[in-house]
């Protein structure tokens, strides 16, 4: 099925990364790096360079920590997206929000997805996304709270429990207006989920390309990738690409990253492999 | 009659397709020299691979599925247009599939000379060309004595360490060549 985010269409076969740019001063990865404006700008612009169809992007970190009030979470990106949208026509704007009132006021400043890390905590998203047309992100928590870390939850069978809770995200979604080619489910790693579902999700990934939705991934740097090495952020990126490579197989469309250049890379690569994407260029033996 | 000379290089195959084409130009020039042959079927000599291609891995000879993939339809009618499959030596660099040969050089030079006038092609060394990795010559020189009116070259070039030639020759209404055994 053909993709559209917002005022952007997409084909069946096309991979997309979406660039992760935090208008934050604590987020897990990059502690505040774009939380000064220009800095922020030059991210995007960044990420552009590097091929990125998409940005996401957030106001507020989503571990648990200082409350961000809904008039704070608008200052940090209802102007930021503005400018983005000016600056990049061309550009796929994501928000990362859980909140109906800065998913209205960033879609009128110019955003083509609502990005709902927190599995529809705020029910009203959904009618905000039919509104401007716009598309969604419907993610899956287990039920947590906003902003609150996993906590000795358990699932009789993690997948089971993904792909429910997301397709009836979908569906509600769809109820509400929005249309079928915008909207995006997501497994939503190490959200209401240890390493064990993490991994169990991931390895799982075709059951979710199976539902017909397109499937976003967020792998990038987690702690579950992290706990299967030992490793500390900073030093995840090649667990990611190889989280990145199953997915890939699998069928996942969208890869929300903070390394565009390697994820591009990984996704073709397995895609290549899988025999849905043609090499870029072969010569060899074939003069 | 009007005779088409064409690389046998498998890049020109949709199989082997990848999202940037590594032959453009010469994929360019080929369509445009067979459409000048006409819609009517075309006549394919390309000739099947000696031991010593064999030896170099080649074993089957791809004219007929580089035809087909243009959408041409094929004879064995003797009247009908040709459409010859030859590329000179595969040896011009050091990432050339048959490493580098200095020998090369003159004998595309040669094999240059003889496509652009139609004349000299019995002169040509095909024991070398052998050795220099070229193939289909025998196809080539099978037209040695044809009377030619006009010759067009499309497209010269050694991309890849490989010479390649697309030319169309235009050769007189009486002048028929001999039967090259598709």
């Amino acid at each position: 099925m053909t993709l559209r985010l917002g005022r952007h269409s997409f084909d069946d076969a096309q991979t997309l990364m979406m660039a992760i740019v935090n208008r934050t001063p604590d987020s897990f990865y990059d502690k505040g790096a774009t939380w000064s404006e220009d800095k922020a700008h030059a991210r995007v612009a960044e990420v552009v360079a590097q091929g990125a169809e998409i940005v996401d992007i957030g106001g507020i970190k989503a571990a648990p920590g200082v409350e961000i009030s809904e008039a704070e979470e608008r200052e940090r990106v209802v102007d930021f997206v503005a400018k983005v949208r000016a600056d990049h026509p061309q550009l796929v704007i994501s928000v990362d929000t859980w909140r109906a009132g800065v998913a209205d006021a960033v879609c009128l400043a110019g955003a083509d997805v609502i990005n709902d890390a927190w599995g529809g905590a705020d029910p009203e998203l959904v009618d905000v996304a039919a509104q401007h047309d716009v598309a969604i992100i419907c993610t899956h928590t287990g039920g947590v709270q906003v902003r609150t870390r996993p906590f000795r939850i358990e699932y009789d069978d993690v997948m089971a429990a993904v792909i429910a809770d997301t397709t009836a995200y979908a569906e509600r979604a769809l109820a509400a207006g929005v249309a079928r080619e915008s909207i995006v489910i997501d497994p939503a790693h190490d959200f209401g989920k240890n390493t064990v579902h993490g991994l169990e999700v991931t390895r799982r990934m075709a059951e979710m390309v199976a539902t017909g939705w397109p499937v976003l991934v967020s792998l990038s740097n987690k702690d579950f990738v992290g706990e299967s090495l030992d490793l500390p952020v900073g030093e995840r990126l090649i667990g990611t690409l190889a989280a990145t490579t199953i997915c890939a197989t699998a069928g996942a469309r969208i890869y929300r990253v903070h390394e565009v250049v390697q994820t591009r890379q990984t996704v073709d690569m397995a895609n290549v492999i899988a025999g849905r994407l043609a090499p870029k260029l072969m010569i060899r033996g074939l003069q | 009659m009007r005779v088409v000379i064409a690389p046998p290089a498998p890049a020109l195959l949709p199989d082997y397709a990848g999202r940037e084409d590594p032959v453009g130009p010469l994929r360019a020039a080929l369509t445009q020299a067979v459409a000048w042959l006409g819609d009517g079927p075309v006549r394919v000599v390309a000739q099947a691979p000696s031991e010593v291609d064999r030896s170099r891995g080649i074993q089957q000879s791809l004219g007929a599925r580089i035809a087909l993939s243009l959408g041409l339809t094929l004879t064995e009618d003797p009247s009908a247009p040709l459409l010859v499959f030859a590329s000179g030596s595969a040896m011009r660099t050091e990432k050339a599939p048959g490493f580098f040969d200095e020998r090369s050089v003159a004998f595309d030079a040669q094999l240059d000379a003889a496509i652009r006038s139609g004349k000299g092609l019995s002169d040509l060394d095909l024991a070398l060309g052998e050795q220099l990795w070229a193939q289909g010559l025998t196809g080539l020189v099978d037209l040695a004595g044809a009377e030619i009116d006009d010759v067009q070259v499309d497209y010269a070039d050694a991309a890849y360490g490989v010479a390649y030639w697309v030319a169309r020759w235009q050769l007189k209404a009486a002048s028929s060549p001999a039967d090259s055994g598709s």
